[in-house]
């Protein structure tokens, strides 16, 4: 299994596109975090027009009113979690913007993983006639697609992770936490990949024809890193709104809740694009500075509970272990040669 | 003529008769209902978040934590505020359209590029190319035929996809939805027909060229994290380009105990004149450089605004966001008006007038289409088959 790993990843990385591809990675990641750098790190005196005619707009409403003349927050906890950041100030000196790096995983991998899935799923043109004849069982053969899609997938992670990390470490003073703050956010992003990849490498051997096995795979893409997030905001609202008494239980380390409803609402917290944006959220804040608390759904949560990703680890495996399963059964299920 | 009306009928039909238009439909559609979910959970939270904070009085515009950015997307930013935080909701349609766009302008390019990485390139390996290109039809025609044919029934399906979620949506929500709303909606979507076609034909140039399915799938991921990387980058290379900002005057202290004081039972506002007997001559000369500073960033705002439309002619994404700037909105002449602060139009601009705001940008992608279509014509003319 692993000799047809090892040929299918050679004959995948001998491709001079591959290579492409991972330098585009590498130098797309750079740019944008390198641009963002750029911006941030003109700090308060950067520009910023909306604020400064808010401040004007704040003063004469604030004489009419006679109210104190403060800033008043907006409610950015409900924008997304994963704009919530901890303060990088205290702990690189200076804004780091971790959060393109963040946005950038969230919405480029799944495009990434999905057409690197399609191209590599066991279908006619690919290697796979040849493989069929060699003396390796079909599920050996599939496995083999599964770990080669996911040592692809790794090296552009890596290569993504190259050009962020190397522009990042050079902006802070101690780069030790910064490189191990996104060495945790390269493993898990590798977990996401491999959703995504698998969906791509199932639906490859679902469809007959390439280009409808890839509209459907937009179309999930689109659904789970588009909508589900939306949806989550309004789920975890409505749950907490209507059982607020056995949420705070929850979130103070009591029972966890065993009606139906909470179910449903933690598979809709718990699709990819929401787990990754918590696991992220979490992992950033590994800072020296005690956090709030989780702000998701109205309900302050204890850091103990709130600050583990188990459960949304968790989720994206059997994510990726359920997309893999699929093509497994297709592929096991169709005939030798069968595209 | 008539062959090329023939050919181009032909493509349209095998396209919207294929699986992956009906899924391009779908996803169209839902898109759109994604916009319409998200401006109901935007505006139930802040809504929730008005109640706990102040009692449910929505007295504060809350965009201070809008993150730096260029003039672009600080104005698509306050737009979007502004129309959450009207009450009744105004825009109607064009508010879950504004949140759904900036997945359009990501999505789209893949959708219209994957949707022929595999033509021209599939044709090739089956053979079938043979039998078409052996058919006593100039090339130049059968190309021509072939980006129309495409382009037409991407274009329909995504209008489908467009018109089937606003009819849904627009049963779902409690706010109008008005017929101007629709006819801005219905040029948007044209718009991004036009948007998706440019991309339709770089996928079949790809496939043209790569003439291996497999190869041109590998080719049109990396044009694909291309447009992503520039709608990433080319907002913020336009951000760190741009001049500090003005810092607002710091009030004195005779207007800063003005602004402490509390009015009597926090009942009504004050008027103008009771505000000038308060603060005298030292808050009258404040308010002036408060209102000079505002008039200056106003200034510097809309010359930056119009630097970044220059610039961002590079990119169809950024043309793209240009022209949903203006039309995905009806209250004001030019977007950037909105924090002027201009009141809005009376009667609202006519969309003839804000795609004639947007008219750069809208020749500039239909030179691009027309460009991409000469090099496709080229391109498949001397193909080898």
């Amino acid at each position: 299994m692993l000799h047809v790993a090892v040929f299918l990843l050679r004959s995948t990385l001998k491709s001079r596109v591959a290579v492409v591809l991972i330098g585009v990675m590498t130098v797309l990641v750079m740019l944008s975090v390198g641009t963002r750098v750029a911006v941030v790190q003109g700090g308060e005196d950067s520009f910023r027009p909306i604020r400064a005619l808010i401040e004007r707009a704040d003063v004469s409403r604030m004489l009419a009113l006679g109210t104190e003349f403060l800033k008043i927050p907006g409610p950015s906890g409900f924008a997304d979690q994963a704009t919530v950041l901890f303060d990088e100030e205290v702990s690189f000196g200076h804004d780091v913007p971790l959060e393109v790096l963040s946005g950038l995983i969230v919405i480029a991998v799944p495009f990434v993983a999905l057409l690197v899935g399609a191209s590599m799923s066991p279908r006619r043109g690919s290697p796979v006639l040849t493989l069929l004849s060699a003396p390796v069982r079909r599920v050996s053969l599939y496995l083999a697609h599964v770990i080669a899609l996911g040592a692809v997938l790794a090296i552009l992670c890596t290569a993504a992770w190259i050009g962020g990390a190397s522009l990042l470490a050079l902006t802070v003073a101690a780069p030790g936490v910064l490189i191990r703050l996104l060495s945790l956010m390269l493993v898990y992003t590798l977990l996401y990949a491999m959703v995504f990849g698998c969906l791509g490498l199932s639906l490859g051997i679902l469809f007959r024809r390439r280009v409808t096995g890839l509209m459907a795979g937009l179309l999930l893409i689109m659904v789970l890193v588009g909508v589900m997030p939306s949806l989550k905001e309004l789920s975890g609202r409505a749950y907490v709104a209507n059982h607020r008494e056995a949420y705070m239980e929850f979130t103070r380390g009591g029972d966890v809740p065993t009606d139906l409803a909470w179910y449903v609402d933690r598979g809709i917290q718990h699709t990819p694009a929401s787990a990754i944006r918590i696991i992220f959220w979490i992992t950033e804040a590994f800072s020296p500075i005690p956090r709030p608390g989780c702000v998701t759904c109205g309900g302050l949560q204890d850091p103990g509970r709130a600050y583990r990703v188990k459960t949304e680890v968790a989720s994206l495996a059997v994510a990726a272990l359920l997309f893999s399963m699929i093509g497994g059964v297709a592929f096991l299920g169709k005939e030798m040669g069968e595209s | 003529m008539r062959t090329l009306f023939l050919l181009t009928k032909f493509f349209a039909v095998r396209r919207l008769a294929s699986g992956a238009g009906l899924l391009l439909s779908v996803m169209a559609m839902l898109l759109l209902l994604s916009g319409f979910l998200s401006t109901a959970m935007r505006t139930e939270g802040y809504a929730w978040a008005y109640e706990e904070a102040f009692g449910g009085v929505a007295i504060t515009f809350p965009v201070q934590d809008v993150d730096i950015g260029s003039a672009h997307s600080q104005v698509w930013a306050a737009t979007n505020f502004a129309y959450l935080h009207s009450y009744p909701i105004i825009g109607g349609a064009l508010l879950p359209l504004r949140l759904a766009a900036p997945w359009l302008f990501i999505l789209l390019p893949f959708v219209g590029m994957l949707a022929t990485a595999c033509g021209v390139s599939g044709e090739l390996e089956t053979g079938v190319a043979q039998t078409l290109y052996g058919t006593p039809v100039r090339r130049a025609v059968f190309a021509s035929s072939r980006i129309l044919g495409d382009s037409l029934a991407i274009s329909a399906l995504i209008s489908l996809g467009i018109l089937v979620a606003l009819a849904i949506g627009g049963q779902l929500v409690d706010y109008e939805i008005r017929g101007v709303h629709l006819a801005r909606c219905a040029a948007f979507a044209v718009v991004l027909a036009l948007y998706t076609s440019i991309f339709v034909q770089v996928g079949n140039l790809i496939s043209a060229l790569s003439r291996r399915s497999a190869q041109s799938l590998w080719v049109c991921v990396i044009a694909g994290l291309a447009v992503i990387g520039i709608y990433f980058s080319g907002a913020n290379l336009m951000a760190a380009a741009r001049a500090p900002c003005p810092t607002l005057p710091t009030p004195p202290a005779e207007v800063n105990r003005l602004l402490s004081a509390q009015p009597p039972g926090m009942t009504g506002t004050r008027t103008a004149e009771q505000l000038a007997e308060a603060g005298g001559a030292t808050l009258a000369r404040y308010l002036i450089q408060v209102n000079a500073h505002a008039d200056h960033v106003q200034r510097m705002l809309t010359t930056d605004y119009q630097h970044e439309r220059w610039y961002g002619l590079v990119s169809p994404v950024h043309a793209v966001w240009e022209i949903a700037q203006q039309l995905l909105q009806d209250r004001h002449g030019f977007s950037t008006e909105l924090l002027a602060p201009v009141p809005a139009m009376e009667p609202p601009p006519s969309i003839r007038h804000s795609l004639l705001e947007a008219f750069p940008e809208i020749a500039w992608l239909v030179a691009l289409w027309i460009m991409l279509l000469a090099m496709n014509i080229r391109t498949l003319t001397k193909l080898e088959v």
